[in-house]
């Protein structure tokens, strides 16, 4: 913050009431948020949500039917892709099949007419920065989908964008690569500093790289928080159920003060915190796999139960329990760490479980 | 140690060998090549192998000899009078295959870029036009129009100020409008294919970067639409290489051109002329074709 005008730079990409129709298809729905300076922000949400719309409003491909969208402070009404100060990785990278990857990283540079001099210079950083420098001369056929993906983000960033705009860029990688790199692009964005405004679908891949991520929804935004406000205090059902693994239980409502309800599930009755005010008597409530206790460990929990194991799925670093709770026709889904040592519950036998009443949230059935 | 010696022992044997492919399978691309070849053997290569002989016949005083002789090849190579229809040919069908382009390529970025696909199919249609109709008849429509009285020369003399009419037709201008129009769709559709399998993309990824619609267009689009452009150029000069009936009938005997030649020489019954004239032909063709797939395989990415 050393220079004037601070405060309103602090945000590089800011929507403000933002909508856009494909036909009478409402695509983005009076949306706002806004991005502040050098953080990763991800936009998630299931296909058809309206993440890339937003996206591609921010980078000009596309016009808000209402509303602001300012980049870097100024507005961006009338600007055309060309002239912002945004550059995009694209889903496909699209690459330029006729040039080589060293033509395809300067050509930023040479459309804006740099002296030849420092592009050389700056398309040879680029390309170490991203560890291709061997590969300058290569054409993007003769490169795996991983070097495809670097040289789109060296392309990207040497124009030394205010915001990286990033559509699922690591979508076509195999996941022991999709991993790698996504830890690569948190580095690299940690390293440079520059705004990365990300869409994925994949939750885990937002989970790991974002400071910050806006969960959307049928073209509204449902939640924006940090990484771990997301997964562990969903504002909403369609929040809990998109990210993470969840049990999603009917309960009927019993008393309700406006921060926590006593509800009931068959014959177990307990205390939940709740997320949105709930009116009515049933509502549902959002239990995490990986919240519930099983076997001795139950007994530490505040909330306990017997349950029957109904199945047993190893999946290597977890064990997958499905049980049935006593009392209540309802099946929970469990997933406790394995540690190598730990040996499983056994199917048909019966099991305490319990688990916190903050573990859980409420959510009306609305 | 041992074990690991006999396992990659095992394993260069390949115990394992391919299993042949049963042999009515491996007939079959063969028997769809069948008729294909059949045609082309009894009206292209039979055709060619007769003309060859007859290439090397002489002809004197009105007669066919049937000797072996390259008289006529260096008649016809070291006569001016057939450098003159050589030339012309070529110059004729250049000239052609670049207004082709010129005025095709944009067409076929039109019919790209139009968004509606009833108004594409419209466009299609009528760029396709000109194939459908005769060529005598198309021929016979453009003298009328190109003459001294029609209306392009009304319009020149009327509109632009022009004194006198402009000859457009009997001469070389006449047969390369002609020409132009009907060879238009070759030259049209194969650009056109290459445009509809452009990644779109490629398009948003230049002006992402910077780059305006005409920088986009030089340095994205068409480098990788010139296979497109070259195939349909090397369609429309082969195609006007070989083209009779429109230089015959709107170049007023001015248009001496390959085909024409050849035509003159069989109705004078000298055989051996017509042969090394068609050979000629040939080889233009086969040049083109050569030299078009060199540029193209450079040009393709």
């Amino acid at each position: 913050m050393s220079y004037a005008g601070a405060t309103q730079m602090t945000s590089d990409v800011e929507f403000q009431g933002v909508s856009k129709v494909f036909g009478s298809f409402l695509a983005v729905d009076d949306i706002s948020f806004s991005i502040p300076k050098g953080s990763f922000f991800s936009l998630l949400g299931p296909s058809g949500c309206g993440k890339t719309t937003t996206l591609r409003m921010t980078s000009g491909f596309e016009w808000p039917d209402r509303g602001v969208v300012m980049i870097a402070g100024q507005d961006m009404d009338n600007v055309p892709a060309y002239a912002r100060p945004t550059n995009m990785v694209f889903q496909r990278w699209a690459l330029f099949p006729h040039m080589s990857v060293a033509q395809n990283v300067a050509y930023g540079l040479e459309v804006d007419r740099r002296p030849r001099a420092e592009i050389v210079r700056r398309v040879g950083e680029s390309l170490e920065m991203v560890g291709l420098s061997s590969f300058a001369d290569r054409k993007p056929r003769q490169l795996s989908g991983g070097q495809m993906q670097r040289v789109a983000l060296a392309r990207a960033l040497i124009k030394e964008p205010k915001v990286l705009l990033l559509d699922e860029p690591l979508g076509a990688l195999d996941l022991k690569l999709r991993m790698q790199m996504q830890l690569e692009l948190k580095r690299i964005q940690r390293e440079i500093g520059t705004t990365f405004m990300y869409v994925t679908h994949d939750q885990g891949e937002a989970l790991t790289m974002s400071d910050q991520i806006a969960v959307m929804n049928k073209g509204k935004i449902d939640q924006i928080g940090t990484p771990q406000e997301i997964y562990d205090r969903p504002a909403t059902r369609f929040v809990a159920s998109f990210i993470g693994n969840t049990n999603l239980v009917p309960v009927e409502i019993l008393a309700n003060d406006g921060k926590t309800a006593k509800v009931s599930l068959g014959a177990l009755q307990f205390e939940t915190p709740m997320s949105e005010p709930v009116t009515g008597a049933r509502a549902t409530v959002s239990l995490r796999y990986e919240r519930i206790s099983i076997g001795k460990k139950a007994a530490a929990r505040a909330i306990r139960a017997r349950a029957v194991v109904k199945d047993v799925i190893f999946s290597g670093s977890a064990i997958l329990y499905i049980v049935a709770l006593e009392g209540a026709d309802t099946d929970l889904t469990i997933e406790a760490g394995h540690d190598g040592t730990s040996s499983p519950e056994v199917r048909g036998s019966t099991v305490d479980i319990g688990w916190d009443s903050e573990a859980t949230a409420l959510f009306g059935d609305g | 140690m041992a074990d690991m010696a006999e396992l990659t022992a095992t394993r260069d044997e390949a115990r394992v060998r391919p299993l042949a492919e049963p042999w009515r399978r491996r007939m079959i691309p063969w028997l769809l090549l069948l008729p294909a070849f059949a045609v082309m053997l009894y009206s292209f290569v039979l055709p060619m192998l007769v003309f060859l002989q007859y290439s090397v016949f002489s002809f004197e005083r009105g007669r066919l000899i049937e000797d072996f002789t390259f008289k006529t090849y260096v008649k016809f190579l070291t006569d001016p009078f057939y450098h003159t229809i050589i030339l012309d040919t070529v110059k004729m069908a250049a000239i052609t295959t670049i207004c082709s382009a010129a005025i095709g390529y944009p067409l076929a970025y039109a019919l790209w870029r139009v968004n509606s696909p009833r108004l594409k199919r419209w466009l299609a249609v009528i760029i396709f036009s000109p194939i459908l109709v005769s060529v005598v008849v198309r021929s016979y429509g453009w003298t009328v129009l190109l003459s001294d009285q029609g209306p392009v020369n009304w319009f020149l003399q009327s509109m632009m100020g022009f004194s006198e009419p402009v000859k457009l037709v009997f001469n070389l201008t006449g047969v390369v409008i002609s020409l132009t129009h009907v060879f238009l769709p070759f030259v049209v559709f194969p650009i056109f294919s290459t445009m509809t399998r452009l990644d779109p993309t490629l398009r948003e990824a230049s002006m992402d970067l910077g780059a305006g619609w005409w920088t986009t267009f030089r340095r994205v689009t068409f480098p990788q639409t010139l296979p497109g452009l070259l195939a349909g150029m090397q369609i429309c000069f082969t195609l006007a290489l070989g083209a009779f009936v429109t230089p015959s009938l709107l170049g007023g005997g001015r248009v001496l051109v390959l085909p024409l030649q050849v035509f003159t020489a069989t109705t004078d019954i000298n055989w051996p002329l017509a042969a090394v004239g068609g050979m000629t032909l040939l080889v233009l063709a086969m040049i083109t074709v050569v030299l078009s797939n060199r540029l193209l395989r450079y040009s393709e990415v």
